[in-house]
């Protein structure tokens, strides 16, 4: 197959994005619509329903270097949130921490990763853990 | 992972007749994407100006366009913020009997030739629709700012 390079890659991430995706509980666009080279994104998780981040609204910049998408983004939460593999001092992603980022191939997306972190959200460990108010960030 | 005979021929004469003003030439790591340079046509906004762009040909060339966009920042009502490019045979107008030397002759036309009632960015295409010499003025602008080398 051919190799789509990073700058294509992304416009088609972004062009996905901007039409929407799935029921709207994950979005993501540029920071800055002028940033030619779509380093920096900014992400929305809607908390998924029957957990504690049920109607919550997450924000979350993504960062993608050169190397993306031979590597993941770097991903911080800007609200407040308690997840296992968010530091808690500045909301930092571990990506060895995360499944969609540690095991990173080239099906992965931005869409992907917003998409796992809402699973985990939701997942039987961490649909219960008590919650910093909402509204918070870091 | 063999490259289509087709792209090999079309590389080949890119690079040993390169078409007038136009520059065009493969990354050595994926010989799909292409690095481009179009001068500014003369008696055009974006005369004297160099311009980049990146050029990729998908699985599905040719049977399908090839995708461009500018790298260079330009003030040009069918080009966007992020270089994306509106012209109709990267699009609907495509055929396998296009190449990417008439590709890049087209987009070097575009500058010639912008064409505000099909527009992409739109702030540009009102300047351009309702006074044409101001917006060409910022054209000049951008050239000078961004394109000169």
């Amino acid at each position: 197959m051919a190799k789509i390079p990073r700058n294509f890659r992304l416009l088609e991430e972004l062009e996905k994005g901007e039409k929407g995706i799935g029921d709207g509980s994950c979005s993501y666009g540029l920071e800055d619509g002028d940033d030619i080279m779509m380093s920096n994104w900014n992400g929305t998780i809607i908390g998924p329903g029957h957990t504690v981040h049920e109607n919550r609204i997450y924000s979350l910049k993504i960062h993608c270097d050169q190397s993306y998408p031979d590597k993941p983004p770097t991903v911080q939460f800007l609200s407040r949130v308690n997840l296992p593999f968010v530091n808690q001092t500045d909301g930092k992603v571990d990506p060895n921490k995360l499944n969609v980022l540690a095991q990173w191939g080239k099906d992965s997306s931005i869409e992907t990763v917003l998409v796992g972190i809402r699973r985990e959200m939701g997942s039987f460990n961490n649909r219960k853990l008590p919650q910093p108010p909402e509204g918070t960030t870091f | 992972m063999a490259l289509p005979k087709r792209i090999i021929k079309e590389t080949e004469r890119l690079v040993a007749d390169p078409a007038p003003g136009i520059t065009a030439a493969p990354h050595e790591d994926n010989l799909r994407y292409f690095d481009v340079t179009i001068q500014g046509p003369d008696g055009s906004p974006f005369q004297n100006g160099v311009f980049h762009l990146e050029l990729f040909l998908p699985e599905e060339y040719p049977m399908s366009p090839p995708k461009v966009r500018f790298l260079t920042k330009i003030y040009h009502p069918n080009i966007d913020k992020l270089g994306r490019i509106c012209l109709d045979i990267l699009k609907d107008k495509w055929s396998p009997a296009l190449q990417i030397r008439t590709v890049l002759l087209s987009i070097q036309a575009l500058l010639s030739a912008p064409n505000p009632d099909d527009p992409l960015a739109t702030d540009v295409a009102k300047h351009y629709k309702e006074n044409e010499k101001d917006a060409q003025r910022v054209s000049r602008e951008w050239t000078e700012k961004y394109a000169s080398q």
